[in-house]
Order: structure tokens, then sequence, then C-alpha cells
């Protein structure tokens, strides 16, 4: 059926999306709700328009709704070394930018934004999306995607600051 | 270089930079369940038409927790027939596959509407007007003064280089009676050009019109394209210059097709009338009008 070969195309990135906007739901079911969803709203999908931002967008207010019915908050993680995919080094020493100790402070910073903070810095830098595909996942305009990073950006700076961003053992 | 024990004072691009990098490493949910696919189980539910608790595969458990209308029944009886005529005879010509999405919801007059007109035959129908028309959503008025503008037909053109911008020998039906074409559009390849309705030529749904006819190679484009016939669709097969082709009329179909990008692009809202559409020489075409099917076959023919 041509449904599912569409979606599945857009599986692993569905998947990860439904993980970071909601990190402690079952993100394969949330992503299977969103695909049911997202057929049945194929006759509101624009023609000619892109598919992947309209069906990231499903799958993101799939799992908001969960989070929210949730009412739990729990944070990403770092995965282990055990995860790391063949051939998916870390990153070099001298190409890191952070350390492992600062990998691991800065991923606390952002867990502990407000969701809206965090959806956003998940949507442009973890899923690396273009500033037009943050704004339709994340359903505000395009104009105000940039402001919308620049608070993320200043609170998680202020969240770093207060712990003046140095692991315990400094 | 960073200063490595302190992430306070690093730049705007410092902590992007950082951030795209942790994005890197964070751990992704594990595979739950092996073998675990969520676009196969959403099919699953979408075709019998489940929009409740998630079924897993092998397990059926969830859909035995209320009992399937009778109608439902019998439109997921008529579409698996129809699916099973599908994967026999193949439908589609070069460049079109045809497949069917039941929809999702379980609507008992959606379903009575397959089971009544869902039926596949390779013979010819006695009276194709007795077809289910169902009414279409009035459009707003288009916008641009071409006719077939806001159909998302694509870029317009000078008709008199359709040749040269479809990059193939363009075939016209003869004039008189269709006429001349008012129009021409191009998109990834395809030229549609849009005749003006007229007494040979009915008015579609999209008043003004009376004939859509697409043309392209299906070779120029890597990806295909897939009509998605909705339950109340009814597909035959017809003869058109000795090749097999399909005659597509009731409920409106949508058309999907996989740009050069690989991304799927949904044409489903310029869909204005009944289809034929069949390939000849390595072109396939694809005409939509308000003609009957002995019409439609007729002006097929006629393509010069």
């Amino acid at each position: 059926m041509a449904y599912e070969e569409l979606v599945r195309r857009h599986q692993e990135v569905a998947i990860r999306t439904a993980h970071l906007f909601a990190p402690d739901g079952d993100a394969e079911d949330a992503v299977q709700e969103a695909f049911v969803k997202a057929h049945a709203a194929l006759s509101r999908f624009r023609a000619g328009a892109p598919f992947r931002p309209w069906l990231l967008r499903i799958v993101a207010n799939e799992a908001r709704n969960r989070r929210r019915s949730a009412g739990r908050r729990a944070g990403l993680a770092l995965r282990s070394a055990e995860d790391r995919r063949p051939g998916d080094a870390a990153p070099s020493p001298e190409s890191a930018v952070l350390a492992d100790e600062q990998r691991a402070w800065l991923l606390g910073a952002v867990n502990r934004l407000r969701d809206d903070d965090r959806d956003a810095i998940a949507a442009r830098f973890f899923l690396d999306l273009s500033e037009a595909e943050t704004a339709e996942i994340l359903g505000i305009p395009r104009g105000t995607v940039k402001s919308r990073l620049s608070r993320a950006l200043a609170r998680l700076r202020e969240g770093l600051g207060a712990t003046d961003g140095r692991p315990s053992d400094d | 270089m960073t200063d490595r024990r302190a992430l306070g004072p690093l730049s705007d691009d410092e902590l992007v930079a950082a951030l795209t990098e942790l994005g890197d490493e964070l751990a992704m949910p594990p595979r739950a369940r092996a073998g675990d696919d969520p676009a196969l189980r959403a099919r699953q539910r979408i075709e019998v038409g489940q929009r409740g608790p998630s079924a897993h595969p092998g397990s059926w458990a969830a859909l035995r927790r209320r009992p399937l209308r009778r109608s439902l029944v019998l439109a997921l009886v008529a579409l698996l027939a129809l699916a099973a005529v599908a994967a026999a005879i193949g439908f589609g010509v070069p460049g079109i596959r045809i497949v069917f999405a039941p929809q999702a919801s379980a609507d008992p007059s959606g379903g009575a509407t397959a089971s009544a007109s869902a039926r596949p035959t390779a013979r010819p129908v006695a009276d194709p007007s007795s077809s289910v028309r169902p009414t279409v959503p009035v459009r707003p008025p288009a916008s641009g003064g071409l006719l077939g503008s806001g159909l998302g037909l694509g870029t317009p053109f000078a008709v008199a280089d359709a040749s040269t911008v479809a990059g193939l020998q363009i075939r016209l039906p003869p004039d008189p009676p269709y006429g001349a074409p008012a129009a021409a559009w191009s998109l990834d390849g395809r030229v549609s050009l849009v005749w003006p309705a007229s007494d040979a030529l009915p008015t579609l749904r999209e008043p003004g019109i009376g004939l859509i006819l697409a043309q392209f190679r299906a070779s120029i484009n890597p990806g295909f394209f897939e009509k998605i016939l909705q339950p109340g669709t009814e597909i035959n097969a017809v003869v058109v210059d000795g090749e097999v082709g399909w005659w597509i009329s009731g409920a409106p179909h949508d058309l999907i097709f996989i740009d050069p990008s690989g991304e799927p692009v949904f044409d489903s809202h310029r869909i204005v009338g009944d289809t034929l559409i069949w390939a000849r020489r390595g072109v396939t075409y694809r005409l939509e009008s308000d003609l009957d099917r002995a019409a439609a076959t007729a002006l097929a023919v006629s393509l010069r």
C-alpha cells in the first residue's frame, strides 16, 4: 500500500521527533498514531507542499499531547558507547566542542528548560531542521522562530550560568 | 579554542555548535519490539478503519474488542478483492501506479459505497453514468485568469511550446470538434494542456474547463505516480490504441507522485473529473473530462 511506503521513508526521523518531544513516552506508539492521523488528514494537505515537515508536525503534536497527559517530566539522555552505530564514532577530541562532562552538563540544562524552549532547540538543533521546517513543526509563524530560539538560548545560557557552567569536579 | 571547563562563556555560535553536537550524541529510544514497524501497524489500522488502541503485530485482540460493522466488513472484503485483482493483473501504466487507499474513518456510508461500487472488472461497464458520483467540495474561484490556474498544474507556458517543454511530440485531439487548448502548464516534466468547455467537451467540476490532458514520458521521472483510489472510486480496464488503459470514475481520487528528490508530492486537490490513463510508445497520457467512458476513449484514440 502506497501510504505505508510513503510514511516509512520518514519513519526514522519521525521516531526521533517523537522521542525528542516526549522522551518519556513510547515513541513508536506515538508515531503509529500520528501516521494514522496523518492519513485521515491527507485531504487537508496542501498540494505541492513538502511532505516531511507536514508529517513531522503531526508527529510532534501527538508526542506533545502525550507528554501533557502523562504529566511526567523526564529528560533526554546521552547515548552510551554501546548505542553507537558502526562507523558513527564519537567526536574526536580535536573537533569536539564539548568534553564528555560538559556534554552531560549542557544536556542537563536543556532538560531543565521549559517545554516550548526545549522543543524549539530540539527541532532546530537536534533534528537539524531548517527555520521554515522548525516553524511548521512547532506550529508558529516563520518570523517567530528566530525570537523563540533566541529566547531559548538565552534561558539555556542562564541555566548554565547559574552554576557557572562548571561540572562538579571543578 | 573553546574553554573546555566552562560552558557559560560560550559565544552564540559556539553554543549552537555545542547543541548540534549534543544532538548527535543523544540516546534514541531502543526499538522496543523486535520487528515492530509503526508504518506497518498504522497501515493495518487504516485498512480496517480502526482508530482505537494500537494493535501490535500478530495481535488482533485489539480489533476483536469491538464488533466491526457489517458495512465495514463488506467494504474490507471488497477492497481485499480489489487488491487481489490489482496484484494479479497489475493496475497501472508506465509512470502511474494505481493503489488503493481505504479511508481511515469507519463511516458506514463510505463503507457501503465501497462495497457497492468498488467492483474491479476488465469488462465494459454497461452504464458508466450509473456510477456513484459524490459531490465534491466547491473550491474558491481560481485567482488567475488562465484556464486551469489554481489546480496545481504547475507553471504556465505558451501552448505552442508544448512539445519543446515536454521533450516529446505532444499529440492533440482534432479541432474541430474539440477546439484548441487554451492553456499549457508544466510541472516536473509533466505537461498538462487545458481545453475550455464547449459543445464537444462538457464542463467539468471546474467551471469553464472541458478537458485536461497530461502527457509525459515516464522515464524522465525516476519516481512514479500513484493513483490513490478511495472507496467509491471505480476502475475499469479499457483498450486504447491497442494498449491497456484504465478508466477511473466515481469518487475523487488522489494522485501521489515521487519527485526526483524522492519527496512524495500530493496532488489531491486538482482532481476534477473522471480519468482515462493509458500509455503509448513510452508516453503516458492522463485525460480528465466530464465525458463518459466511450467518448473519452474515442477522444484518446483521436489524438494526432
